[in-house]
């Protein structure tokens, strides 16, 4: 599958990651191979398969409705990059 | 405001009600209202690397409860989704929600306007997490960020484009709160962001089937800002299209100080949530046993209270629709009317209930729960009247004071102490009947003559000199007596 | 093994080469998205931003910064596998892939307690020697992920050695909620 550099920057966008030009470059490379790889699927007639979307056998794994396990203010800031004692802070955003 | 009648709105809704649980969707954090920010959080909140979300039961029950009531029919086999995007209240970086399998398919909630009665569609409610909230306006360069709020668990009830009118948009909002509150799945509280309205809405001329582009208007956060917003984006887009615009895919919103809507952002290029499956969520399969449980527990909702008062209660349509208009105004009625002392006074009660308690509600713009008095003083209070120991004026002003201040004094005793029992007795009255004849000898004479009408203006000061105490009906009836003698 | 009454057969297993593409379709797609957490707000690396920088500034260093290449192209990959137009034909495929790749380990389990295969192609390279290119560094994961895919529990056991020195391991696959009779057996290999 040809790769083209508005995918690149469309799924960088979504990734939120960003590539200089030499970086682009390598990674449009190493997607073409990496998606040329999984093409090999392909190969396989899958109609009449339906996908397992689940690894474990277990369904209705539900709790009851108790309060419990919240951390204090303090150790919820306390790996934060940037706060005021309060608040998570970032950059002004504008309103969506 | 008038629209041109060559074109019509097409319009759907999309309401998120946040469940009334105790914890979250997904932790145990508390979700009460109000508490310091970032003080209900645990590490599944802040999406700390190596924590599994476990799904709260309760959620689940409260979805299928508000299904039911909306005559939706409940997915047996569901999952969650994850829903990517990047935003700094969106802990995880993907939203978990329920994008293939509503738990909820179909359905339709039932409502009244000025144009008739009809259902709304519903499309689906589905089941996921609240986001945290983002304030823009505490510091100047930054955006604070507040989890407490994320994780909570929602249910997000989307109607297909099936209203066409400001006022069908209010009259669903409110039949909708109504039903949340009825159920207990949702306080239904705007203000407090408990509940909240996206509307999306396109025109196009009458009879074409074809849907205009659309535009959503978000976070809408009152009935009224919905409806003025429906109105004036509705009146803005007819106007473009009269004009031969062309209208743009658009997120808006409303500005409350001038009733207008204004632009978020194009839509040009949709964005792509890659939804897929949640691994760390199982998927759970309903019974219909469970659902069958759920179904024996839901109450009785407005139309099915409604009735039973006409039958049992024998009270008006008018009555007993006012009365169930909001839930707990109707239990505290309820409450009312099972108390021995009330005696099966029903319509009284009702009069009480839409007279005197509503204008207290009103002007303190309370709630029930904020009501001072108890279904037994209240009934008390009644039966005072009932039994004709106090006249209703005296007693919905003169001791209905009294009592609001004091709602723990016992209302006959505080009559007594207030000197506002009534004089029923004729040892009380005839000395004033006397009285009064005597004074207005002339009236008496134009009664004799046939001026029947006089009778009323000498109840009145028999009232006046015993200071409102004196039984009217008593009064009436010993008058005429006299009246007769002479 | 015979030796002692187990049956030791060999069984063809035909997706052999569809694990790994299957695999990194699947894990890829996951890594994109719980990788996302790491945005610079709540834990963890925060890019140096200028002031005038925005929230997307802010994103968009912080991962690139904060991950390395292998890290982005997987992220890549696996956005690319979920994205609008593509999901499909990758990821819902890869799911009836592990679907099929389920089938059959649980018709070997059917009739056998373990799996035995090497625990890799080869023995272990030197550092850097082929990173440059990620699919031949995939490849050699395909016996490990075998057991990943299908939801069982797996063990490799250092009893060989290959003719270069290298430690060179063998696998043992049980069926799910069977790892204490696998825990057994890997005990009485590696003690006699």
């Amino acid at each position: 599958m040809q790769i083209t550099d508005e995918m690149i920057d469309k799924l960088a966008h979504l990734a939120k990651l960003q590539f200089n030009d030499m970086e682009k470059s390598a990674i449009k490379g190493d997607l073409e191979k990496m998606i040329g790889f999984v093409e090999k699927l392909n190969e396989l007639d899958l109609d009449a398969v339906e996908p397992l979307m689940h690894m474990s056998e277990s369904v209705n794994v539900l709790r009851d409705d108790v309060v419990q396990g919240s951390i204090s203010r303090e150790k919820a800031l306390q790996n934060a990059p940037d706060t005021d004692g309060q608040y998570f802070r970032v950059p002004k955003v504008i309103r969506k | 405001m008038s629209l041109s009648p060559a074109y019509e709105l097409v319009i759907g809704l999309e309401v998120h009600a946040q469940l009334l649980t105790n914890s979250k969707l997904f932790c145990g954090d508390s979700i009460a209202y109000g508490a310091d920010a970032n003080t209900q959080v645990s590490p599944v909140t802040l999406a700390h690397p190596g924590t599994l979300p476990v799904m709260n039961r309760q959620a689940v029950i409260g979805a299928i409860r508000m299904g039911l009531a909306c005559h939706a029919e409940i997915e047996k086999n569901n999952y969650f989704a994850r829903k990517n995007y990047f935003y700094p209240d969106l802990p995880k970086g993907y939203q978990v929600s329920q994008h293939t399998t509503p738990i909820c398919k179909g359905g339709y909630v039932h409502i009244r306007t000025a144009e008739g009665e009809r259902n709304i569609q519903l499309n689906r409610i589905h089941l996921e997490e609240d986001a945290g909230k983002s304030i823009h306006d505490i510091d100047d360069d930054n955006t604070c960020i507040d989890y407490n709020r994320a994780g909570t668990a929602l249910i997000e009830i989307v109607t297909e484009p099936d209203l066409h009118t400001a006022d069908e948009v209010a009259a669903y909002l409110t039949e909708l709160r109504k039903i949340l509150r009825y159920l207990d799945v949702c306080d239904g509280n705007m203000e407090e962001g408990s509940m909240r309205c996206d509307v999306n809405i396109s025109a196009r001329l009458v009879g074409s089937t074809k849907l205009g582009t659309k535009v959503e208007i978000k976070n809408l956060n009152s009935i009224r800002n919905a409806r003025k917003a429906v109105e004036s984006e509705g009146a803005r887009l007819i106007a473009m299209l009269e004009k031969g615009e062309t209208i743009v895919q658009q997120t808006r919103g409303f500005d409350v100080a001038s009733n207008t809507t204004f632009s978020i952002r194009d839509k040009e290029d949709a964005d792509d949530y890659r939804y897929f499956a949640d691994p760390d969520l199982p998927p759970f399969a309903l019974e219909d046993a469970f659902i069958n449980d759920i179904k024996a527990s839901l109450p009785p909702l407005q139309a099915e209270r409604i009735e039973r008062y006409k039958n049992e209660f024998s009270l008006s349509d008018y009555d007993a629709s006012v009365l169930t208009e909001e839930k707990e105004i109707s239990d505290f009625y309820e409450s009312l009317v099972a108390t021995p002392a009330l005696n099966k006074k029903y319509k009284a009660a009702a009069n009480w209930m839409l007279g005197p308690v509503k204008s207290w509600l009103n002007e303190n713009g309370q709630g029930m729960d904020s009501f001072p008095l108890t279904p037994d003083k209240l009934s008390a209070i009644i039966s005072l009247v009932e039994s004709g120991q106090l006249s209703f004026s005296t007693a919905s002003t003169l001791l209905w004071q009294a009592m609001l201040k004091n709602p723990n004094a016992e209302p006959l005793q505080t009559a007594q102490q207030l000197n506002l029992l009534q004089q029923s007795g004729k040892s009380e009255l005839e000395p004033l009947i006397d009285e009064v004849l005597v004074k207005f000898a002339d009236k008496v004479k134009e009664y004799r003559k046939g001026k029947k009408g006089v009778l009323s203006l000498f109840v009145g000061e028999v009232m006046k000199r015993s200071k409102g105490k004196a039984d009217p009906r008593v009064t009436n009836e010993l008058l005429l007596e006299k009246l007769k003698e002479n | 093994m015979k030796a002692e009454g187990h049956v030791v057969e060999p069984v063809n297993f035909e997706l052999l080469d569809h694990i790994v593409p299957a695999y990194y379709v699947l894990t890829t797609a996951e890594a994109s998205s719980n990788l996302s957490r790491y945005d610079g707000v709540k834990f963890g690396y925060r890019a140096n931003i200028g002031s005038d920088a925005d929230i997307h500034d802010l994103y968009k260093q912080t991962r690139s910064e904060g991950f390395g290449w292998e890290v982005k192209r997987r992220i890549m990959l696996g956005t690319f596998v979920l994205s609008a137009g593509y999901f499909d034909a990758y990821f819902t495929r890869a799911q009836k892939v592990r679907k099929l790749l389920y089938n059959q380990t649980q018709l070997i389990f059917n009739e056998f307690d373990y799996i035995f295969m090497p625990t890799t192609p080869a023995p272990a390279y030197k550092m850097g020697e082929i990173s440059a290119d990620p699919i031949s560094m995939y490849l050699a994961d395909i016996y490990t992920v075998m057991a990943n895919l299908v939801g069982v529990p797996a063990i490799s056991l250092p009893l060989f050695r290959h003719s270069t020195g290298m430690a060179f391991g063998v696998q043992v696959l049980s069926n799910r909620s069977d790892e204490l009779s696998l825990l057994r057996l890997s005990d009485e290999l590696l003690n006699r």
